[in-house]
């Protein structure tokens, strides 16, 4: 049996004819295998969707109830039949309830790892290195410029910041799944005990993973706060709200981004951000080419991003490679907010 | 020099004269001579030595990865010295000790060009990316962050709550 009998690559994402499924679909399909919560990979109106129990609750939290006709969570390592392909579900280290999905069927494994991140993440499950014949990996930083370097340096970088500048609220642009709830995290690791303030649109999804046991202290909406309040304060945004009205309660704010975008001047530049900070959901650099090759896989599949870099780098170590061509995924392009852009926007 | 190289990090993103001025006065403040005499030199332009080329840096870079990633690499970023310093690769065997700004200046005024190539290597893999950035910045003659010789030294007498000098 070859691969692409078991999976097929569509312009609306990989199908598994044999489990009658697609993994996610950029388009509304009959049965749905979801990765994580992000909204270029869960979308709503598929007909039933298979996913971990926090990707299930993420996606009910922001397209309600009606999100998919039935919804079935899975846990990881637990295995689920669909045909005659075994499924199982293990943590990708992305976003809370991340997984990537392995596919075994004739002793042939694939697995397709969705968006993933090897570096430790306090709001989420270690990435889980599997064994494969096939290893399906993302690229949005496969170019050798991305290294995400150590997260707690940027903190550091920006908490010297904050004593530098008192008087000045520190605005940092996140995406509101996950980089919000891991920047919290870091900077309550580094010791800062104040409270951190809220655009609107984070607070569901921040308080669900509160309410998952994760440690994030004392949250407060920035609508809430005065203007005096607000003065070297920390608050998080969604990163398409950094320039609109609603930035305009803080007094002089000094624009900050965490992205691994952030590693590239002209990318900070382009967003005007003053204090960049190189913080990343995905897998730089060594991190996708360490996991390739930890995979054991002779055969890889390249999905958005910069696929082109990464077939190049792999047929180089030997191995079969391909780019997949998939439409629509953002990556971490776009933030990643499940809504239009303006939907964001409180009125100031 | 990582501290200086986070200071002309900083300045290069930070549009506010006085703003600027914070940083700058901050870096100096908390900086020894002659470290912060060498970056008060660099700031204001006053260094003259021996520049490297882009020819040299394109060489050391290709000596040391796969030259499709590098073309691609150099064209997502746009600029020679900083997709360098990214994709420099990092020497994971001993932890380096980083050289000092003083060190940097008083190396690049006496070595000969022959000896040249391989102290800015030596120096490239003892440093992260931002000093990295910053010292191909420094070494190709094309430190622009935003300041003006003026704006610098009125930091620097801001140290002594004095006004800086018309012309030194």
């Amino acid at each position: 049996m070859r691969p692409q009998d078991i999976l097929l690559p569509t312009p609306n994402g990989v199908c598994c004819k044999l489990g009658g499924f697609h993994i996610d679909p950029t388009r509304p399909v009959e049965r749905a295998v979801i990765t994580h919560g992000h909204s270029d990979h869960a979308r709503a109106g598929h007909g039933a969707v298979l996913a971990t129990s926090e990707t299930i609750d993420l996606m009910r939290l922001r397209y309600g109830e009606g999100f998919a006709g039935s919804a079935q969570p899975v846990r990881y390592g637990e295995t689920v039949k669909l045909g005659d392909v075994k499924l199982t579900l293990h943590p990708a280290g992305h976003v809370l309830g991340s997984a990537q999905i392995a596919l075994e069927t004739n002793g042939l494994r694939i697995v397709a790892s969705g968006d993933y991140k090897t570096m430790e993440d306090p709001t989420c499950a270690p990435f889980e290195r599997l064994p494969c014949d096939v290893f399906i990996t993302e690229a949005t930083f496969a170019l050798p410029v991305f290294r995400h370097g150590d997260p707690d340096a940027e903190i550091a970088k920006l908490l010297h910041s904050v004593a530098l500048f008192p008087e000045r609220a520190h605005l940092i642009g996140a995406y509101s799944l996950g980089k919000a709830q891991r920047v919290i995290a870091l900077l309550r690791k580094a010791g800062y005990e104040k409270p951190i303030y809220l655009h609107g649109s984070m607070e569901r999804i921040t308080r669900y993973y509160q309410s998952r046991g994760i440690e994030l202290g004392l949250l407060e909406l920035a609508r809430n706060a005065t203007k005096a309040k607000l003065a070297g304060a920390i608050a998080l945004c969604p990163p398409s709200v950094l320039h609109e009205p609603w930035s305009r309660r803080f007094f002089d704010p000094l624009t900050c981004f965490a992205s691994g975008w952030m590693r590239v001047r002209a990318r900070a530049r382009q967003h005007r951000v003053e204090l960049p900070l190189v913080i990343s959901d995905h897998a730089d650099w060594e991190g996708l080419t360490a996991t390739i090759l930890g995979t054991g896989a002779a055969e890889v599949w390249v999905t958005h991003g910069q696929e082109d870099a990464l077939v190049h780098w792999s047929r180089a170590q030997g191995l079969r490679a391909r780019p997949l061509n998939i439409i629509d995924y953002d990556g971490e392009e776009q933030d990643t907010d499940g809504k239009a852009p303006n939907s964001d926007s409180e009125r100031p | 020099m990582n501290r200086f190289a986070e200071l002309l990090d900083r300045l290069s993103y930070e549009p506010g004269r006085n703003n600027k001025l914070r940083l700058m006065t901050d870096y100096f403040a908390s900086t020894r001579d002659p470290e912060r005499g060498w970056a008060l030199a660099a700031l204001t332009g006053a260094l003259t030595f021996q520049q490297a080329k882009p020819g040299m840096v394109r060489a050391l870079i290709a000596e040391r990865t796969d030259p499709v990633l590098f073309e691609w690499s150099f064209d997502y970023v746009g600029d020679l010295s900083e997709t360098v310093a990214l994709m420099w690769p990092a020497k994971r065997s001993e932890p380096l000790v980083p050289p000092a700004l003083s060190e940097v200046v008083a190396a690049l005024s006496s070595l000969g060009k022959a000896a040249l190539p391989a102290t800015l290597a030596r120096w490239l893999d003892a440093l992260d990316e931002t000093g990295r950035w910053a010292l191909l910045k420094l070494v190709t003659g094309e430190l622009r962050v935003g300041v003006s010789a003026r704006l610098a030294k009125t930091a620097a007498a801001a140290l002594g709550n004095k006004a800086p000098q018309r012309s030194s």
